[in-house]
């Protein structure tokens, strides 16, 4: 099942964090929380579960508040998409994203979902439907 | 390429640390987790030592899946000598510290020697620090690991988990826990008392090192698959919405739901302090899953009005209903709930500390103790005020509570008056939470378990057929659907090898018992395959079954040194000599035991008088030092 969006249910998260290790596996090969594209929020001592996503949200201030054009969303696409050639890794994205869905990776540059080219795997992987396709 | 585990050592007497890879044999043999664990304890405890004592390694474990997608693979196994028994203990856990330990790039941990100071180990991938903790010291769970968090963000390191001792793992309380969460307690057999025996107050860990899996396009294929697999399993949505709490209706109805210090194994009023009535009544806020766990079988609780008001944590499990529920004749919610967070803050086991309690209780039914005596608290069965104060009186070693707290064995040496016939222990451990006169599987497998009466060693739960999954089980171990019935001794011994092989191989590879016991939610050929994906090995399901074997008899040998034998593997006074009276005939006699137990020494291939394995078995599973050894000490036949 394919989509364009993502939607976030935060308050079906159960902590599982199976997003975070199927997404990293698929983008570097291997699992590794600190590369995925989505990262629970959690406290678990008050059961409180955050999901942090790019949800493609139509505002993209992630995309304005860039100051060398590295994000960028063309015509007749949902996803924002990264251009590192263009990147200054000056993390005023990350700020920006209201859905803490825009991650800084040890490099310095930024992981942002791009939907695993549209097949999400953290939407198949989420036991509970906190992750879904949103339209 | 086969997995070779990474060994981490931390030395708090020299505060030292090491790294020592093993050779890949130790993966094919002994799987990982609690297998390798049970293999360094071999190696690396003397005998006779004391266990609050430096020589006594804790030894922790996460299995080959640990970190990875595969279904509730995360789970830890700490491993060390007992307090409480003086023998072999293996403990449990979920959450996500096993998971964290492989992103930091190892496999096993294990902690040598004391600190003369308290200190808490900070393990961030590669590097690892032995660090004051004198600040920590007298802190509760929840606010060490808060205060953790807090400290370390602003050095910059984030998402840290923790395994913290309480107060009672502070004052060596014989079954103080290992918290790796509010959710998930390494607990049974106090491995909370050798960690602050060690003066370690908490491991901080996380890793930015990627799992890496030897066979990764067919471990992914087999993950999706288990996950599907496990999703159809019966009673998957009942466990996420009940939890282990939902059992205890229909624990009570066959009778074996422990009341009243196992004087009982019916009540009327089980349903109050169900997982149902939880969910009902509103108390239940949030289900919660462990690492990679897709059930969430993990309750979120909080009270927000009545004596107990700002009651929050995570729990009751059934045991803790039935400790602090049933086993005190308090069929109040509010107050299990209120018992299990302290329990929880305060680092206690909740099986012990619920059974000394009700013991206590007894003892003051009896008019063996007065209020008086236990410092001004009412010993009547229901008192909730009592509960909750006895509690803190033994985390903190005060007045009665100091007596208490190394027990209920010695609690009754101490005390006298018989009161050890109403002491519901073996081998120096509460039992948990089965009336085993009403469970005569589980009768075998507690009396059995190296680390005393517990149900984590061989959980027979098919045994009870009240789901057509589990009933499937039982025809397949023995051949007939009838035998799923808990009040027959026949094939209990065939039934209790099976479970104690199974759970021993996927506990050692780091899979959680909901999952493969309860739910019996996974065949073990699957569970065998994901194994050797990660591992980059190829054994059958028989072998990956035949290992898990090699593991429990390698933790029999460990007893075997300590001088443990057939003597040992028995269960409470009170249930082989007093008849349950819900049942007639519901009793666990020495005959019957008896029986079982030459059942099951013959089918391990064991001598039958002594309980002890022999030199042909070990040589067969591989076991040749652990042969040498035994056989140098005396105790090896043929």
């Amino acid at each position: 099942m394919m989509g364009t969006r993502l939607r976030v249910t935060a308050s079906r998260c159960t902590g599982c964090k199976l997003c975070e290790v199927v997404c990293s596996k698929e983008h570097t090969g291997c699992f590794q929380p600190t590369l995925s594209r989505i990262r629970i929020s959690a406290d678990h001592s008050v059961a409180s579960f955050a999901p942090g996503v790019c949800i493609q949200c139509p505002d993209a201030p992630c995309i304005t508040s860039c100051p060398t054009g590295a994000l960028l969303r063309p015509q007749g696409e949902t996803r924002v998409l990264f251009n590192r050639h263009e990147c200054s890794a000056c993390e005023a994205c990350a700020s920006a994203c209201p859905y803490g869905g825009i991650f800084i990776a040890q490099d310095g540059y930024l992981i942002l979902c791009d939907l695993c080219a549209g097949r999400a795997l953290c939407v198949n992987a989420c036991p509970t439907g906190a992750l879904e396709w949103g339209e | 390429m086969s997995h070779q585990s990474r060994i981490l050592r931390v030395d708090l007497t020299s505060r030292t640390t090491s790294t020592e890879v093993l050779d890949q044999d130790r993966t094919r043999l002994f799987l990982g987790g609690r297998g390798i664990n049970a293999g360094l304890l071999w190696r690396q405890l003397p005998p006779h030592v004391d266990p609050l004592g430096p020589e006594n390694p804790l030894i922790f474990g996460a299995g080959v899946l640990g970190g990875t997608a595969a279904p509730a693979s995360g789970r830890v196994t700490v491993t060390c000598k007992s307090p409480a028994t003086g023998l072999y203990l293996k403990s449990n856990a979920g959450g996500e510290f096993a998971a964290s330990l492989r992103f930091a790039g190892y496999d096993h941990l294990v902690v040598e020697g004391t600190a003369d100071a308290p200190v808490y180990i900070l393990i961030n991938g590669s590097s690892v620090q032995v660090l004051p903790a004198n600040h920590l010291w007298g802190k509760d769970v929840r606010e060490t690991h808060r205060t953790l968090a807090r400290e370390l963000s602003a050095m910059g390191i984030n998402d840290i988990d923790t395994a913290v001792i309480g107060p009672a793992g502070e004052n060596l309380v014989k079954f103080a826990s290992i918290m790796c969460s509010l959710y998930s307690a390494l607990a049974r057999g106090g491995p909370g008392a050798v960690m602050g025996s060690k003066r370690l107050k908490a491991i901080v860990v996380r890793g930015d090192g990627g799992v890496q899996v030897a066979r990764p396009e067919q471990f992914d294929r087999l993950a999706v698959k288990a996950h599907q697999v496990l999703r159809e399993a019966d009673g998957f949505e009942r466990y996420r919405a009940f939890g282990t709490a939902g059992g205890v209706n229909g624990t009570n109805a066959l009778r074996a739901f422990p009341s009243y210090n196992f004087t009982r194994g019916h009540v009327d009023d089980s349903h109050l302090i169900s997982g149902q009535h939880m969910a009902e009544a509103g108390y239940l806020k949030h289900v919660v899953s462990c690492f990679s766990c897709p059930v969430a079988c993990h309750r979120y609780t909080e009270i927000d009005h009545g004596p107990w008001a700002g009651t929050y944590s995570g729990g009751p499990e059934y045991e803790t209903i039935s400790s602090f529920g049933s086993g005190c004749g308090m069929f109040d919610i509010e107050t299990v709930i209120k018992a299990n967070e302290l329990c929880n803050i305060l680092g206690l086991d909740t099986i012990s500390a619920g059974g000394v309690i009700q013991w206590l209780i007894e003892c003051g039914e009896r008019g063996v103790m007065s209020a008086a005596d236990a410092g001004d608290l009412e010993l009547r069965w229901g008192n909730r005020e009592t509960v909750i104060e006895l509690i803190r009186r033994i985390a903190y070693r005060e007045g009665i509570g100091n007596i208490l707290a190394e027990g209920v064995k010695r609690a009754a040496a101490a005390i006298g008056h018989d009161s050890w016939k109403w002491a519901i222990e073996a081998k120096g451990l509460e039992q948990s939470r089965v009336e085993t006169r009403s469970a005569k599987g589980y009768a075998l497998a507690f009396a059995v378990n190296p680390r005393g009466p517990d149900h984590l060693h061989a959980a027979p739960i098919g045994e009870f057929g009240t789901r057509p999954g589990t009933v499937r089980v039982i025809e397949k171990i023995t051949g007939d659907a009838k035998y799923a019935n808990p009040y027959l001794t026949d094939k209990r011994a065939e039934i209790v090898r099976w479970h104690e092989d199974w759970v021993a191989a996927f506990e050692s590879a780091g899979m959680c018992m909901i999952v493969n016991i309860s739910l019996y939610g996974l065949p073990p050929a699957l569970v065998a395959e994901l194994f050797n994906a990660a591992a980059g090995e190829d054994l059958s399901e028989e072998e990956f079954l035949r290992a898990g074997r090699r593991i429990l008899t390698l933790e029999k040998c460990i007893n075997t040194r300590e001088g443990a034998s057939r003597v040992d593997d028995t269960l409470p006074w009170r249930l082989m000599h007093e008849e349950l009276p819900d049942r007639p005939g519901a009793i666990n006699s020495p005959e019957e035991l008896n029986l079982m137990l030459d059942q099951y020494y013959s089918l391990h291939g064991w001598d039958v008088e002594t309980g002890l394995p022999t030199r042909s078995t070990l040589e067969a599973l591989g076991l040749h030092e652990q042969a040498e050894d035994l056989a140098r000490l005396g105790v090896l036949k043929d």
